[in-house]
Protein backbone atom coordinates (compact mmCIF):
# COMPACT_ATOMS: atom_id res chain seq x y z
CA UNK A 1 0.00 0.00 0.00
CA UNK A 2 2.93 2.28 0.71
CA UNK A 3 4.24 1.62 -2.77
CA UNK A 4 0.82 2.35 -4.27
CA UNK A 5 0.66 5.62 -2.40
CA UNK A 6 4.11 6.56 -3.67
CA UNK A 7 2.96 5.77 -7.19
CA UNK A 8 -0.17 7.88 -6.75
CA UNK A 9 1.82 10.93 -5.71
CA UNK A 10 4.56 10.40 -8.26
CA UNK A 11 3.30 12.95 -10.82
CA UNK A 12 3.94 10.26 -13.41
CA UNK A 13 0.70 9.57 -15.29
CA UNK A 14 1.57 5.94 -16.06
CA UNK A 15 2.41 5.17 -12.43
CA UNK A 16 -0.78 6.87 -11.22
CA UNK A 17 -2.87 4.86 -13.68
CA UNK A 18 -1.18 1.64 -12.70
CA UNK A 19 -1.69 2.35 -8.99
CA UNK A 20 -5.39 3.12 -9.47
CA UNK A 21 -5.93 -0.01 -11.56
CA UNK A 22 -4.11 -2.05 -8.95
CA UNK A 23 -6.23 -0.64 -6.14
CA UNK A 24 -9.32 -1.31 -8.21
CA UNK A 25 -8.44 -4.99 -8.58
CA UNK A 26 -8.50 -5.34 -4.79
CA UNK A 27 -12.18 -4.44 -4.82
CA UNK A 28 -13.36 -6.96 -7.37
CA UNK A 29 -16.09 -8.76 -5.52
CA UNK A 30 -15.75 -12.43 -6.27
CA UNK A 31 -14.50 -13.72 -2.95
CA UNK A 32 -16.30 -15.22 0.00
CA UNK A 33 -15.40 -12.72 2.70
CA UNK A 34 -16.28 -9.54 0.84
CA UNK A 35 -17.15 -7.57 3.97
CA UNK A 36 -13.88 -8.47 5.65
CA UNK A 37 -11.97 -7.58 2.50
CA UNK A 38 -13.65 -4.18 2.13
CA UNK A 39 -13.03 -3.38 5.80
CA UNK A 40 -9.38 -4.35 5.50
CA UNK A 41 -8.97 -2.19 2.42
CA UNK A 42 -10.63 0.83 3.98
CA UNK A 43 -8.52 0.40 7.10
CA UNK A 44 -5.45 0.48 4.90
CA UNK A 45 -6.83 3.48 3.05
CA UNK A 46 -7.16 5.22 6.38
CA UNK A 47 -3.70 4.19 7.53
CA UNK A 48 -1.98 5.33 4.35
CA UNK A 49 -4.14 8.36 3.64
CA UNK A 50 -5.09 6.88 0.29
CA UNK A 51 -8.46 8.70 0.03
CA UNK A 52 -6.73 12.06 0.30
CA UNK A 53 -4.33 11.02 -2.45
CA UNK A 54 -7.18 9.76 -4.64
CA UNK A 55 -8.98 13.08 -4.11
CA UNK A 56 -5.90 14.86 -5.42
CA UNK A 57 -5.95 12.64 -8.50
CA UNK A 58 -9.67 13.39 -8.99
CA UNK A 59 -8.91 17.09 -8.77
CA UNK A 60 -6.21 17.12 -11.38
CA UNK A 61 -6.92 14.26 -13.75
CA UNK A 62 -8.65 14.69 -17.07
CA UNK A 63 -8.32 11.01 -17.92
CA UNK A 64 -11.91 9.72 -18.09
CA UNK A 65 -11.11 6.04 -17.59
CA UNK A 66 -9.03 6.88 -14.53
CA UNK A 67 -11.84 8.98 -13.03
CA UNK A 68 -14.31 6.15 -13.64
CA UNK A 69 -11.98 3.62 -12.01
CA UNK A 70 -11.55 5.77 -8.91
CA UNK A 71 -15.31 6.01 -8.45
CA UNK A 72 -16.27 2.52 -9.55
CA UNK B 1 -13.43 1.92 -5.52
CA UNK B 2 -15.07 4.82 -3.72
CA UNK B 3 -18.56 3.47 -4.29
CA UNK B 4 -17.67 0.63 -1.88
CA UNK B 5 -17.66 3.13 0.97
CA UNK B 6 -21.15 2.34 2.35
CA UNK B 7 -20.25 -1.32 2.68
CA UNK B 8 -17.42 -0.90 5.14
CA UNK B 9 -17.69 -1.12 8.91
CA UNK B 10 -14.71 1.20 9.25
CA UNK B 11 -15.75 4.67 10.45
CA UNK B 12 -17.10 6.14 7.22
CA UNK B 13 -17.28 9.68 8.54
CA UNK B 14 -13.52 10.13 8.20
CA UNK B 15 -13.72 9.32 4.51
CA UNK B 16 -16.93 11.24 3.93
CA UNK B 17 -15.38 14.40 5.33
CA UNK B 18 -12.29 13.96 3.16
CA UNK B 19 -14.37 13.31 0.08
CA UNK B 20 -16.88 16.06 0.62
CA UNK B 21 -15.24 18.57 2.89
CA UNK B 22 -13.06 20.40 0.41
CA UNK B 23 -14.51 23.11 -1.75
CA UNK B 24 -12.19 22.39 -4.66
CA UNK B 25 -13.32 18.77 -4.68
CA UNK B 26 -16.91 19.96 -5.08
CA UNK B 27 -15.70 21.76 -8.20
CA UNK B 28 -14.25 18.54 -9.57
CA UNK B 29 -17.53 16.65 -8.95
CA UNK B 30 -19.33 19.43 -10.82
CA UNK B 31 -16.82 19.11 -13.66
CA UNK B 32 -17.38 15.35 -13.79
CA UNK B 33 -21.17 15.76 -13.75
CA UNK B 34 -20.88 18.05 -16.75
CA UNK B 35 -18.62 15.64 -18.63
CA UNK B 36 -19.45 14.63 -22.19
CA UNK B 37 -18.58 11.06 -21.31
CA UNK B 38 -21.55 9.11 -20.02
CA UNK B 39 -19.41 6.75 -17.94
CA UNK B 40 -17.93 9.65 -15.99
CA UNK B 41 -21.35 11.23 -15.35
CA UNK B 42 -22.92 7.90 -14.34
CA UNK B 43 -20.16 6.99 -11.92
CA UNK B 44 -20.02 10.45 -10.37
CA UNK B 45 -23.77 10.28 -9.76
CA UNK B 46 -23.43 6.81 -8.27
CA UNK B 47 -20.56 7.87 -6.05
CA UNK B 48 -22.36 11.02 -4.81
CA UNK B 49 -25.40 8.90 -4.07
CA UNK B 50 -23.54 6.40 -1.93
CA UNK B 51 -21.51 9.00 -0.07
CA UNK B 52 -24.52 10.99 1.14
CA UNK B 53 -26.85 8.13 1.87
CA UNK B 54 -25.98 7.56 5.50
CA UNK B 55 -25.33 11.11 6.63
CA UNK B 56 -28.11 13.64 6.92
CA UNK B 57 -25.49 16.37 7.49
CA UNK B 58 -23.82 15.56 4.18
CA UNK B 59 -27.23 15.41 2.53
CA UNK B 60 -27.98 18.94 3.74
CA UNK B 61 -24.55 20.18 2.68
CA UNK B 62 -25.09 18.60 -0.72
CA UNK B 63 -28.49 20.23 -1.22
CA UNK B 64 -27.19 23.68 -0.37
CA UNK B 65 -24.08 23.29 -2.55
CA UNK B 66 -23.71 24.05 -6.28
CA UNK B 67 -23.62 20.29 -6.94
CA UNK B 68 -27.39 20.14 -6.44
CA UNK B 69 -27.87 22.74 -9.19
CA UNK B 70 -25.56 20.76 -11.47
CA UNK B 71 -27.55 17.58 -10.83
CA UNK B 72 -30.78 19.36 -11.73
CA UNK B 73 -29.08 20.69 -14.87
CA UNK B 74 -28.39 17.12 -16.00
CA UNK B 75 -32.13 16.49 -16.25
CA UNK B 76 -32.56 19.56 -18.43
CA UNK B 77 -30.01 18.32 -20.94
CA UNK B 78 -31.07 16.47 -24.04
CA UNK B 79 -30.40 13.09 -22.50
CA UNK B 80 -30.13 9.89 -24.46
CA UNK B 81 -28.75 7.80 -21.64
CA UNK B 82 -31.38 6.00 -19.58
CA UNK B 83 -28.71 5.14 -16.99
CA UNK B 84 -27.94 8.80 -16.39
CA UNK B 85 -31.63 9.61 -15.95
CA UNK B 86 -32.03 6.65 -13.61
CA UNK B 87 -28.97 7.52 -11.49
CA UNK B 88 -29.96 11.19 -11.31
CA UNK B 89 -33.47 10.41 -10.09
CA UNK B 90 -32.01 7.81 -7.73
CA UNK B 91 -29.86 10.59 -6.26
CA UNK B 92 -32.94 12.79 -5.83
CA UNK B 93 -34.63 9.90 -4.08
CA UNK B 94 -31.71 9.61 -1.66
CA UNK B 95 -31.80 13.35 -1.03
CA UNK B 96 -35.45 13.13 -0.02
CA UNK B 97 -35.18 9.90 1.95
CA UNK B 98 -34.18 10.92 5.45
CA UNK B 99 -37.03 12.66 7.23
CA UNK B 100 -34.98 13.60 10.32
CA UNK B 101 -34.67 17.02 8.76
CA UNK B 102 -36.53 18.40 5.79
CA UNK B 103 -34.67 20.13 2.98
CA UNK B 104 -35.81 23.64 1.98
CA UNK B 105 -39.26 23.55 0.35
CA UNK B 106 -37.96 25.03 -2.90
CA UNK B 107 -35.48 22.17 -3.33
CA UNK B 108 -38.12 19.56 -2.46
CA UNK B 109 -40.44 21.02 -5.09
CA UNK B 110 -37.64 20.97 -7.67
CA UNK B 111 -37.11 17.27 -6.96
CA UNK B 112 -40.85 16.67 -7.16
CA UNK B 113 -41.14 18.44 -10.49
CA UNK B 114 -38.18 16.49 -11.90
CA UNK B 115 -39.38 13.08 -10.77
CA UNK B 116 -43.01 13.69 -11.76
CA UNK B 117 -41.74 14.88 -15.13
CA UNK B 118 -40.08 11.54 -15.84
CA UNK B 119 -43.11 9.39 -15.02
CA UNK B 120 -43.90 9.29 -18.72
CA UNK B 121 -40.69 7.32 -19.44
CA UNK B 122 -41.92 3.76 -19.62
CA UNK B 123 -38.78 2.09 -18.35
CA UNK B 124 -38.98 0.10 -15.13
CA UNK B 125 -35.88 1.38 -13.37
CA UNK B 126 -36.65 5.04 -14.12
CA UNK B 127 -40.31 4.70 -13.12
CA UNK B 128 -39.28 2.98 -9.90
CA UNK B 129 -36.79 5.70 -8.97
CA UNK B 130 -39.31 8.44 -9.77
CA UNK B 131 -41.93 6.76 -7.62
CA UNK B 132 -39.57 6.23 -4.67
CA UNK B 133 -38.57 9.89 -4.91
CA UNK B 134 -42.19 11.02 -4.82
CA UNK B 135 -42.92 8.61 -1.97
CA UNK B 136 -39.94 9.98 -0.01
CA UNK B 137 -41.14 13.51 -0.69
CA UNK B 138 -44.62 12.64 0.53
CA UNK B 139 -43.08 11.45 3.81
CA UNK B 140 -42.05 15.04 4.63
CA UNK B 141 -45.68 16.02 5.20
CA UNK B 142 -45.14 17.00 8.83
CA UNK B 143 -42.73 19.79 7.96
CA UNK B 144 -44.34 20.57 4.61
CA UNK B 145 -48.10 20.55 5.22
CA UNK B 146 -48.91 21.47 1.61
CA UNK B 147 -46.82 18.70 0.09
CA UNK B 148 -49.83 16.50 -0.77
CA UNK B 149 -51.40 19.33 -2.76
CA UNK B 150 -48.05 19.90 -4.45
CA UNK B 151 -47.89 16.22 -5.42
CA UNK B 152 -51.44 16.33 -6.79
CA UNK B 153 -50.67 19.53 -8.69
CA UNK B 154 -47.49 18.08 -10.18
CA UNK B 155 -49.59 15.73 -12.27
CA UNK B 156 -47.84 12.72 -10.72
CA UNK B 157 -51.00 11.01 -9.49
CA UNK B 158 -52.75 11.10 -12.84
CA UNK B 159 -49.63 9.61 -14.45
CA UNK B 160 -49.36 6.96 -11.73
CA UNK B 161 -52.90 5.82 -12.36
CA UNK B 162 -52.35 5.51 -16.09
CA UNK B 163 -49.40 3.12 -15.82
CA UNK B 164 -50.01 -0.48 -16.80
CA UNK B 165 -48.88 -2.33 -13.69
CA UNK B 166 -49.12 -5.74 -15.35
CA UNK B 167 -46.15 -4.60 -17.40
CA UNK B 168 -44.41 -2.71 -14.59
CA UNK B 169 -45.21 -4.91 -11.58
CA UNK B 170 -42.14 -3.83 -9.64
CA UNK B 171 -43.48 -0.25 -9.63
CA UNK B 172 -46.69 -1.24 -7.89
CA UNK B 173 -45.21 -1.11 -4.39
CA UNK B 174 -43.89 2.50 -4.49
CA UNK B 175 -47.04 3.59 -6.33
CA UNK B 176 -49.30 2.16 -3.63
CA UNK B 177 -47.14 3.75 -0.95
CA UNK B 178 -47.55 7.17 -2.54
CA UNK B 179 -51.30 6.73 -2.87
CA UNK B 180 -51.41 5.33 0.66
CA UNK B 181 -49.67 8.39 2.05
CA UNK B 182 -52.00 10.67 0.15
CA UNK B 183 -55.10 8.75 1.27
CA UNK B 184 -54.01 8.58 4.89
CA UNK B 185 -53.15 12.25 4.91
CA UNK B 186 -55.83 14.27 3.23
CA UNK B 187 -59.08 12.52 2.39
CA UNK B 188 -60.71 15.59 0.88
CA UNK B 189 -58.10 15.83 -1.87
CA UNK B 190 -58.28 12.13 -2.62
CA UNK B 191 -62.07 12.33 -2.76
CA UNK B 192 -62.04 14.93 -5.44
CA UNK B 193 -59.14 13.83 -7.58
CA UNK B 194 -58.66 10.11 -7.15
CA UNK B 195 -62.11 8.56 -6.70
Amino acid sequence: MELINDMLISNNESYIKLAVYLLRTYFVKHEVNVQEKIDTLFNLFNQFNIIKTLCDVLLTSSDNSLIVYIYL
Amino acid sequence: MLINLPYTNVDRKIFQIELFGQENLIDSYIRHLGSEFHDVVENTLWFLNVIIQDSVELRDTFISSPIFLEVMKILRRDLNSLNIIEFTIWLLSTLMKDTTTTPPEKKVLECLEASAGYLHVLETSILTQCMWTIYNISSHDEKLPKIYEDIMNSGAVVKLLKINYTRFQICLSPCLRILGNLCAGRFEIVDVKLL
